[in-house]
């Protein structure tokens, strides 16, 4: 009775209505990261739950000033004298209102989970509950803020109080964006540490647990409290919290751990060997026949490779592949034009440029596939992404494209299986390999 | 459907006395705003009135356990323990606080709560309160669209909800036109069966709905009586409309020439 009065009467709608809409307008009105890389918060379940973290960059500043609002209720409502005379004791008052408040940012985030889980069950097609652990972290994070506001709203119960709080809650997360593992103490993800190939790990999922369990038990502590005594006692959970909190977390490397599920092969060996990793498997389909196409091409290469397999490239160490292997990158792009697969997959697939730096490098690594792709397929044609090139790199292709030609007809699979070597282990010059002046 | 009465409400009482106290002594700030109040008041309504700054709202407040008495003796319902008083106290401050977005009835409700009443009792109890004090076509309003009469008879109702054994109320009748101050009278004409103190500097209101009077002055109560004694205290020389004023200047001078 008393909960559902302050579900409507108090600031928990405006705070769980609006953590879903403000959450729910940055997703869709800006393009931002959690729409790009190996896993958008609408495909993959990881990245939902990572990515809605992520924007807890901007809803917390919202979450604590809301908190911070319902905080200051009692001394603007001038209600303590007639509370005073009731029985009830002030941590049992405090309950419904703090219950609300809980309950109502929950909601919104079970809702902003809904909006995207429902995109995610359509688009992924590898299920774990990997993410919950994750989210469920997020449901602490933004009940403890919400707490931790209220519990300050009505220790500086000031109009000022709400607004102050939001912007230093944005300036200290801004502070700590590009600092490591002080990030760690906001539900925030760094956007590198969000891919498919990667889960959260546990022992930093329970170290933040703990410590915006402890953050929202001082909130509450502070927000019933009102003598000096009590109000001090009220700090201990958090900085009890702390005290394990900031070494473990401060000693970790990245905070998430490679998913052995998500990177486990699905394969096809109905022919040359096609695979996939769990992430992907739904891409498997559409991939194996552009991809054996390009293996049976390939074969004019001294010992040519004779499977197409997946790595993920993103958050681990690129290892080059054994040789008969074609790597594909899908987590760069998603396989639907069976000529780009094509394409790519002859090309070199995506290997990571080695040295992303040096521009030179990179383009003399564009006209190297260019031309051995061309030599494979007999047709000169621009690289998947790679269409807009400058005029002296088209007429750099041509050149290379025409000295290989003029090689002996018998030398010319030696060059072109040495240029893949070479890009896939990231050394040499890859035009002269090509037999370029 | 008729209202179950709970064995408390009809157990008989066991003190002579619903409030008791023997040389009170009550801090406002450093100031000892009550100095040595002997007081011993039953049912019925008890008219607490004096001058201002003469400690009405600090006695009030040390009534309502708001503030501890700094000394001398206080017993509430026969000396009960503070949570049981508390649940069996109803009070109006002087500067009546309350939600604004809550409806007269969500606020009545949550004081009802407030009070520890059985949940099962809370809704009827909510709509008797909120009836005697006639705001039942406002039950559903937020507080804030109120007007300000209407907010000190929500604040009466939340004081009732609970059927205290003691009734406070700090200046009821501030912010109510004449219409409103005559039906309040005749709230406070009903409740005979507690103990109900009323501190107004209003002598008219003390004339119209008290069964006896408290005249309080310097934190020290100078009569305790009927409202006719307080009436007869007074002669023609002295200052005053009605008998009661001319009684209440008597005893205020008296009190200050001594």
């Amino acid at each position: 009775m008393i909960l559902r009065t302050e579900l409507r009467r108090s600031t928990a709608p405006v705070a769980g209505i609006g953590f879903l809409v403000v959450s729910v307008g940055l997703l869709y009105s800006l393009s931002g990261p959690w729409g790009k890389r190996t896993a958008p918060w609408d495909e993959q379940w990881i990245g939902l739950a990572q990515w809605t973290r992520y924007l807890a960059l901007f809803v917390l500043p919202l979450v604590i000033g809301v908190g911070a609002w319902q905080g200051l209720r009692d001394k603007r409502s001038k209600v303590g004298e007639l509370f005073a005379t009731t029985p009830v004791a002030p941590w049992r008052r405090a309950l419904p209102t703090a219950g609300a408040l809980a309950l109502a940012v929950t909601a919104g985030y079970a809702g902003l989970l809904v909006v995207g889980g429902v995109q995610v069950a359509g688009n992924a097609s590898y299920f774990h509950l990997k993410w919950v652990p994750v989210a469920a972290v997020m449901v602490l994070a933004l009940v403890g803020i919400a707490l931790l506001g209220m519990g300050i709203g009505r220790l500086v119960p000031s109009l000022v109080t709400p607004p102050v709080l939001a912007v230093a809650a944005l300036v200290a997360q801004a502070a700590v964006l590009q600092t490591g593992w002080p990030l760690l103490l906001t539900p925030a993800f760094e956007a590198p540490d969000i891919t498919v190939f990667t889960s959260v790990a546990t022992s930093v999922t329970l170290t933040q647990a703990l410590w915006f369990i402890g953050i929202g038990a001082t909130g509450f502590g502070l927000f019933v409290a009102s003598r000096t005594t009590t109000r001090l006692t009220a700090l201990l959970p958090m900085a009890l919290s702390a005290l394990v909190v900031v070494p473990t977390l401060s000693g970790v490397d990245s905070p998430v751990v490679a998913d052995p599920d998500a990177r486990a092969l699905v394969c096809d060996d109905d022919g040359p060997r096609v695979c996939v990793t769990r992430a992907h498997a739904d891409y498997l389909p559409t991939l194996v026949g552009p991809a054996r196409e390009a293996l049976a091409l390939m074969g004019k290469l001294p010992s040519p490779p004779t499977s197409v397999v997946e790595m993920p490239s993103q958050g681990v160490d690129y290892r080059p592949p054994p040789r008969d292997v074609v790597p594909v990158f899908l987590d760069t792009w998603s396989p639907t034009d069976p000529a780009k697969i094509r394409m790519t997959v002859l090309s070199g697939a995506d290997v990571p440029v080695c040295d992303e730096e040096d521009w030179d490098a990179v383009t003399r690594v564009i006209v190297a596939r260019t031309v051995a792709t061309a030599w494979l397929t007999g047709e000169l044609a621009p690289l998947p992404g790679w269409q807009y090139l400058s005029e002296d790199e088209s007429t750099k292709i041509q050149q290379v494209w025409q000295a290989l030609q003029a090689l002996p007809a018998a030398e010319q699979p030696a060059r072109v299986a040495a240029l893949r070597d070479a890009a896939l282990n990231c050394r040499g010059d890859l035009t002269t390999l090509l037999g370029t002046p | 459907m008729p209202r179950v009465v709970s064995a408390a409400e009809i157990a008989p009482t066991t003190y002579p006395f619903e409030i008791h106290a023997r040389g009170l002594k009550v801090r406002a700030g450093r100031r000892m705003a009550v100095d040595g109040v002997d007081l011993s008041l039953t049912t019925g309504v008890h008219g607490l009135l004096g001058p201002n700054g003469a400690g009405k709202t600090t006695l009030i407040r040390a009534l309502a356990t708001v503030l501890r008495p700094a000394g001398g003796e206080l017993d509430l319902l026969g000396g009960a323990s503070q949570r049981d008083v508390r649940r069996r106290l109803g009070y109006l401050p002087q500067d009546f606080g309350f939600y604004r977005r809550f409806t007269v009835r969500e606020f009545v409700e949550y004081m009802a709560w407030l009070k520890e009443m059985p949940k099962a009792d809370i809704p009827g109890a909510v709509q008797r309160a909120i009836d005697r004090v006639d705001l039942t076509d406002r039950a559903d309003a937020r507080l804030k669209t109120l007007s300000g009469g209407m907010v000190r008879r929500a604040g009466i109702a939340q004081a009732i909800v609970n059927d205290p054994a003691i009734l406070l109320l700090d200046e009821p009748t501030a912010g109510l036109d004449p219409a409103q101050r005559m039906h309040f009278r005749g709230l406070l004409r009903d409740m005979t069966d507690i103990c109900v103190v009323v501190s107004t500097h209003l002598v008219e209101d003390v004339a119209a709905a008290c069964t006896d009077v408290v005249l309080l002055n310097e934190g020290r109560v100078v009569f305790q009586g009927a409202t006719e004694a307080l009436a007869a205290a007074g002669t023609e020389t002295d200052p005053g409309d009605s008998p009661i004023e001319r009684g209440y200047s008597a005893l205020l001078a008296k009190g200050a020439a001594r």
